[in-house]
């Protein structure tokens, strides 16, 4: 009984390790329990506020990664860096001609989330395509 | 005693099993990696060239879903992602000098096994492509 217990636990314990989905890898890994990214709308297209997203990201961090997610039906541009060792990952979805979605994430090197540079970053974007 | 040393063994099973694997791509997908996953072509053509090769070699054997730029290498890095055969791809194009590109490609499957023999294919139809 006692070992059932202990697989039972170990079981819940290592199904929580493994990988995380972010918002610019909509196919990988668990989507956690809670909302961690935040959202941002923009009355623009979306090649302006990719170019905004990239230097909202270079302000406070850098950029390592940007790219193309040409499976949907909408423009989707990806922008991933680093801000303050946290890992931000950045999705771009144009849902209207003059509308566009940005889904922030920032995660930490231990998995954990930051809301709060979430939201700072999705302010920026806004700031920069002013 | 008993209990705990049983525990850690099933640990120390299950462990592996709920890991991830870096891509080509830089990026982690889940996985355990128990084989060669991936395949390395070197050709004397610029970036550009071999990165259109591959693009057409993929959307031709499945789908592409997605290209990337990567910004932290030194060298020229794009990245392709998508599907093959069932598989998951991956597909690393660098610039080592200007007129030689390495080419990567990696698959795995739906059970996050290694599908070396679709990466194989993959890098086969890139290397028509070129020679076309």
């Amino acid at each position: 009984m006692k070992n059932l217990k202990s697989l039972l636990l170990l079981t819940a314990l290592v199904s929580m390790v493994g990988c995380v989905n972010t918002v610019t890898r909509n196919d990988q890994g668990i989507m956690p329990a809670y909302q961690d990214w935040q959202e941002g709308r923009y009355p623009q297209p979306i090649e302006p506020v990719f170019e905004a997203a990239k230097r909202a990201i270079n302000s406070f961090g850098n950029t390592t990664r940007e790219g193309t997610d040409v499976s949907g039906a909408n423009p989707v541009r990806l922008v991933e860096g680093w801000i303050n060792q946290r890992a931000i990952y950045v999705r771009l979805e144009q849902v209207q001609p003059q509308e566009t979605v940005a889904r922030v994430q920032v995660r930490t090197r231990w998995g954990g989330t930051d809301l709060s540079t979430a939201r700072e970053v999705v302010e920026r974007i806004a700031v920069e395509l002013q | 005693m008993k209990n705990g040393v049983f525990a850690l063994f099933v640990a120390a099973a299950l462990l592996p099993l709920t890991g991830c694997v870096n891509t080509v791509s830089e990026q982690k997908t889940p996985g355990v990696k128990l084989s060669t996953d991936r395949v390395e072509n070197h050709y004397e053509v610029p970036l550009n060239q071999a990165l259109e090769a591959a693009k057409k070699a993929l959307k031709n054997f499945g789908a592409l879903t997605r290209e990337s730029t990567l910004l932290e290498s030194t060298n020229q890095v794009r990245a392709l992602e998508g599907m093959a055969n069932g598989r998951n791809v991956w597909v690393r194009v660098e610039a080592l000098e200007p007129r030689l590109t390495a080419v990567t490609v990696q698959a795995r499957g739906t059970w996050a096994g290694s599908d070396v023999q679709t990466a194989h294919e993959l890098a086969t139809r890139i290397a028509l492509e070129l020679s076309k």
